[in-house]
């Protein structure tokens, strides 16, 4: 499941550290950087080119509108101990998407001058306590965009 | 952060082949999208379906 909106570049202080580090990692250019924090300031439906994405993943993926994610339930009776709050969010999505590993959650595309190098965060949550957050940076060439370092930014 | 092991250095499409639904999602289609933002790009979607 894709959520069919980007996300807005982070502003909050846990986050911010990682643009700085974003101008370190290998492969990263400051113009993309730069670029991501400026089109993230938007959030973009991913709507229109869902097929294209789908046609060359060759995996079946679903986007779905972030107003159905926050139409599941945030809080409820409590939970066992070994689950949290956000197993009330889980249980409804996994309720409307059984068959569902998960969802993808992308920011915008920040582009160098060139646009030859490309940054974006993308965030795989899977449960409660279960997910990972990414900074991807990602170099094309002649046969097209080909990732070139992958840093988990958090994990649960 | 931490720096990415080679089994993390896969490909965005490894995080979605995570994400994958059933194995026939037109059958059970979400709710019809509400777009109101404004659309990524065509290079965008390249970016996103890179490996």
């Amino acid at each position: 499941m894709v959520v069919e909106t980007t996300t807005l570049t982070p502003r909050d202080g846990i986050v911010e550290r990682y643009w700085a580090e974003m101008y370190g990692l290998p492969g990263s250019d400051s113009t993309a950087v730069e670029d991501l924090q400026r089109r993230g300031r938007v959030a973009l439906s991913l709507s229109s080119i869902g097929s294209i994405m789908a046609a060359r993943l060759h995996w079946p993926i679903q986007i779905v509108p972030a107003a159905t994610f926050a139409s599941f339930p945030k809080s409820g009776p409590p939970m066992p101990r070994e689950r949290s709050a956000a197993g009330w969010f889980w249980d409804g999505f996994y309720r409307m998407f059984p068959n569902a590993m998960g969802d993808v959650v992308f920011s915008a595309v920040g582009y160098d001058k060139h646009r030859t190098r490309a940054v974006l965060m993308v965030n795989h949550g899977c449960g409660p306590m279960c997910g990972q957050g990414y900074v991807v940076i990602l170099r094309r060439d002649r046969t097209g965009w080909h990732i070139v370092t992958l840093v988990i930014t958090d994990q649960s | 952060m931490t720096r990415p092991s080679l089994v993390q250095l896969g490909a965005i499409s490894l995080i979605l082949a995570a994400c994958t639904t059933g194995p026939d999602p037109v059958t059970r289609p979400g709710p019809a999208p509400t777009h109101t933002s404004p659309s990524a790009t065509l290079d965008d979607a390249a970016v996103y379906a890179a490996d």
